[in-house]
């Protein structure tokens, strides 16, 4: 192996050692919100993520409670 | 390669003034990436103060800059106010204890976690539609725009409860189990009172005025002095053999949410009253299953034995062809299944 060989190789380490250093992901807990809603007249509760709803169902307050539990194991919402 | 060589055909001068220049450049880049690290400064102490950095426990002056992720604690009688560098000023009281959970200079996307203790927030410049203001506490999180607000964070009856009192502005309030509202100026409500009775009181007139006046004033614990006043009532009334019985459990938590006249607004005893019957209905709403409708009622009997089957429900609202109004369907689902639309 040349000399120029030897070079290139050192080049292209640090190239992708440089790449790797600021491929480094750092875990950031979000700060969305979860919270309930509850329906006018029945008692059954929407889940909301910052205000807005994550779809059209409506639970019952437990069910709802767990979903935004599950909703937090994944990070989409603070832990309680 | 040919940089190497290059190098070596300096001399020693040329050398010196190379290292120069890479040291300079060195400075500029760790100043231009070291511009985050100090995001506060402390611009009142009185008493005792101390900052948690990375395992080590240091005394505050006055004068110390604060970083993010730094715990600060106060001691006994004492009182620290710091000034952030996105103006807005956070006052320490006595026995308090701060973590600041995120800082970010450049969008402002800022959180505080209010430990222990009581503190005094005012943001002085209005957080835009892409920044986030955030103070968390037990139970409860206060999203800010641009406003004026006092928190407790304590422990009552072996539980850990929140006061949040509002001076200026709005501010959306979060209470954990519950849905978000919005609290406005004057008002103040407590993590506790809110998950018995959804109950928002107006702060008393006399106080609210000194706390507007004196910017180092706090927020007394609503829940400890109002303790002390039941206190104070049942001896009066066990000094004079009153026959009244002891309260109930859930009768003693309500009157002490009640029964707090140096913070809370007095009301009329008309006001009392009616206030007493919608609490009333709310614990009678809770365990009333007779007025629920037969899917609902249904749901929640068997809630126990349907989950031990993966088994739950969801509802919708529809309105069917012909009839203008809306219908509520149950359908099943396995009880970890949702969607998420977001």
């Amino acid at each position: 192996m040349s000399m120029k060989m030897i070079y290139k190789l050192e080049i292209h380490i640090l190239v992708c050692l440089f790449i790797a250093s600021c491929g480094s992901a750092k875990f950031v807990p979000t700060t969305d919100i979860c919270s309930l809603e509850k329906h006018w007249n029945d008692s059954l509760y929407q889940v909301k993520i910052n205000d807005k709803r994550i779809n059209k169902h409506w639970y019952l307050k437990d069910d709802a409670i767990d979903i935004t539990n599950q909703l937090a194991d994944i990070n989409k919402c603070m832990a309680n | 390669m040919a940089f190497r060589i290059y190098l070596f055909k300096f001399n020693a001068g040329e050398n010196v003034r190379i290292i120069i220049i890479i040291f300079t450049l060195n400075i500029l880049i760790l100043n231009s990436f070291g511009e985050d690290i100090e995001i506060g400064q402390i611009i009142i102490l009185k008493g005792e103060a101390h900052l948690l950095r990375n395992n080590n426990k240091t005394r505050l002056q006055e004068k110390s800059l604060i970083n993010e992720l730094d715990i600060i604690s106060t001691a006994e009688k004492s009182l620290i106010k710091i000034s952030f560098v996105d103006n807005t000023n956070l006052i320490l009281g006595p026995k308090s204890e701060l973590k600041i959970q995120q800082f970010s200079k450049k969008d402002r996307i800022n959180i505080f976690n209010f430990l222990r203790g009581n503190f005094r927030v005012k943001v002085q410049e209005k957080v835009k539609l892409n920044q986030k203001l955030e103070f968390l506490s037990n139970y409860i999180s206060v999203g800010v725009r641009g406003t004026e607000f006092l928190a407790n964070s304590y422990i009552s009856k072996s539980t850990k409860v929140s006061d949040v009192a509002l001076l200026e502005g709005t501010l959306n309030t979060s209470i954990e189990k519950a849905e978000t509202f919005t609290l406005k100026a004057g008002e103040v409500v407590n993590t506790s009172t809110y998950s018995i009775s959804k109950e928002i009181k107006r702060l008393d007139q006399k106080l609210l005025e000194e706390l507007l006046k004196d910017e180092l004033k706090l927020l007394p614990n609503i829940l400890e002095v109002t303790a002390s006043i039941m206190e104070k009532m049942n001896n009066n009334n066990s000094s004079t053999n009153s026959p009244t019985p002891s309260l109930p459990v859930i009768g003693a938590v309500m009157g002490v949410a009640t029964a707090s006249p140096q913070i809370l607004g007095s009301k009329s005893s008309d006001e009392e009253k009616s206030a007493k019957e919608k609490r009333k209905l709310i614990i009678k709403e809770k365990s009333n299953l007779k007025n629920e409708p037969w899917d609902i009622r249904d749901a929640m009997i068997r809630k126990k034995e349907l989950r031990a089957d993966n088994v739950c429900f969801y509802w919708f609202y529809k309105s069917l062809p012909g009839s203008g109004e809306l219908e509520r369907f149950r359908r099943e689902r396995d009880c970890d299944e949702y969607e998420n639309d977001l």
